[in-house]
């Protein structure tokens, strides 16, 4: 029994860390209609991908077009293009990469001349708490050395 | 320079066989992201998770990039090898015998900031002065036989990159770096020695009287001088001359290190690697 419980622990405990090594989460959305967006007003939709994002990468059909399809995202407007950086064999268009000033957990989708589906990467590029507490940490140990000297 | 430990702390490391090789060509780029962002770091990120999580790339795909404030990342990570050398992944699927440059930002319709402009310029007299590209040169790639020797992306493939802005630019960028060449002492246009016909110049250095003598045949010598890595000439007035062919100077007044002899004749100009024990 004790064994079983050992074995449910670590199963939990390998999916929280892989949980927390997550950086890029895919989601794809069709269009005009999905399960996971909302409609709020003309064809512009609310994407909560329940996930912490930093930046957003989208990928449609190459018979696809990003003419007219932009993002609203902290007051701000931002058109979709094709990334020219990518040469693209695997059937689909990328878009350029959208960073965004703060990290958000939504923003609306206008999808433009974008008539099919369309996949969303979500990308969290932040600082893990872990790098974050080492920086706090270093930080301390100059202000104790100025102080000191 | 900001070193891959630390804008990629945090996120995984990329692990996978470098490919090292000798680059003729150095393509421009611009990332075509925001120009409102500021905080360079996170780009850098969001660049390097979208290379390697959304488009399946090893690693980022230029060698290096640069902030708007003139910050220089260090891009591909090279292993043991040179961050200038080793293959990326950022011209048109034909990456081979290329070096990877890119501007933060979007520069289809704005100029990029001096800053970042003049850490270009940097970073391009520093690459053409260590592999003696000229600037102003063209060296063939499969994608195009004249392709200028200080490229942008366009001139490979179809594309926008790296904006009508800075594309018209790198007539001023070669101009710079042909410069600021100039004035470090390095050879980068085409002279005799790239013709065949190299001089003979032989350097010897005694440790015991702590010279160092220069002997030069079939050449016309009008200026020799001392530089050192960065490329600052530290001694022109104080070579000696022992006859037509022969100069000389001491050494003990230098520190130990890497030195260039730097010896310009009416044609061109040649340096050669010196150390100082």
């Amino acid at each position: 029994m004790n064994k079983l419980k050992l074995i449910g622990f670590l199963i939990i405990f390998l999916f929280s860390t892989k949980g927390l090594c997550q950086y890029v989460k895919k989601m794809t959305l069709e269009i005009p209609y999905t399960k996971e967006i909302k409609a709020t007003a003309d064809s512009l939709y609310l994407v909560s991908p329940e996930f912490t994002m930093t930046g957003l990468v989208v990928k449609i059909d190459t018979s696809g077009s990003f003419l007219n399809s932009y993002i609203i995202a902290d007051n701000d407007t931002i058109y979709l293009n094709s990334d020219e950086h990518v040469t693209d064999t695997s059937g689909y268009k990328t878009s350029n990469l959208i960073v965004f000033k703060n990290k958000l957990s939504e923003f609306h989708f206008y999808p433009g001349n974008i008539k099919k589906e369309a996949e969303f990467s979500f990308i969290n590029a932040s600082p893990s708490k872990k790098v974050l507490k080492g920086k706090g940490e270093k930080k301390k140990c100059r202000l104790f050395r100025t102080r000191n000297d | 320079m900001i070193d891959q430990q630390i804008w990629r702390e945090g996120l995984p490391e990329p692990d996978y066989e470098r490919i090292i090789h000798n680059v003729r060509n150095i393509i421009i780029h611009h990332s075509a992201t925001s120009n409102d962002l500021t905080d360079y770091t996170n780009v850098v990120r969001n660049i390097y998770l979208s290379h390697t999580q959304v488009n399946g790339w090893s690693d980022i795909g230029y060698n290096y990039v640069i902030a708007q404030d003139g910050t220089i990342y260090k891009g591909r990570d090279p292993g043991i090898y040179e961050q200038d050398n080793v293959m990326g992944a950022h011209f048109c699927s034909s990456n081979s015998g290329t070096m990877g440059i890119c501007l933060l930002g979007n520069y289809v319709n704005i100029y990029p900031a001096q800053e970042s402009l003049y850490a270009l310029i940097n970073l391009l007299t520093w690459k053409t002065g260590k592999d003696s590209l000229n600037p102003y040169g063209t060296s063939s790639h499969p994608l195009n036989p004249d392709l200028n020797i200080i490229a942008g992306h366009r001139d490979g493939c179809s594309t926008l990159c790296p904006g009508d802005s800075i594309y018209e630019m790198l007539g001023f960028t070669r101009q710079e770096t042909s410069g600021k060449l100039k004035s470090c002492g390095y050879n980068y246009f085409s002279s005799i020695a790239s013709e065949g016909s190299l001089p003979e110049i032989q350097i010897y250095q005694c440790q015991a009287d702590k010279t160092v003598k220069i002997n030069i045949n079939d050449l016309y010598v009008t200026k020799i001088c001392l530089a050192d890595l960065q490329g600052r000439i530290i001694l022109s007035c104080n070579i000696h001359k022992l006859n037509n062919n022969q100069y000389y100077f001491y050494t003990d007044t230098l520190s130990p290190g890497i030195y260039f002899v730097v010896i310009i004749s009416d044609k061109s100009l040649f340096s050669e690697k010196i150390i100082v024990h």
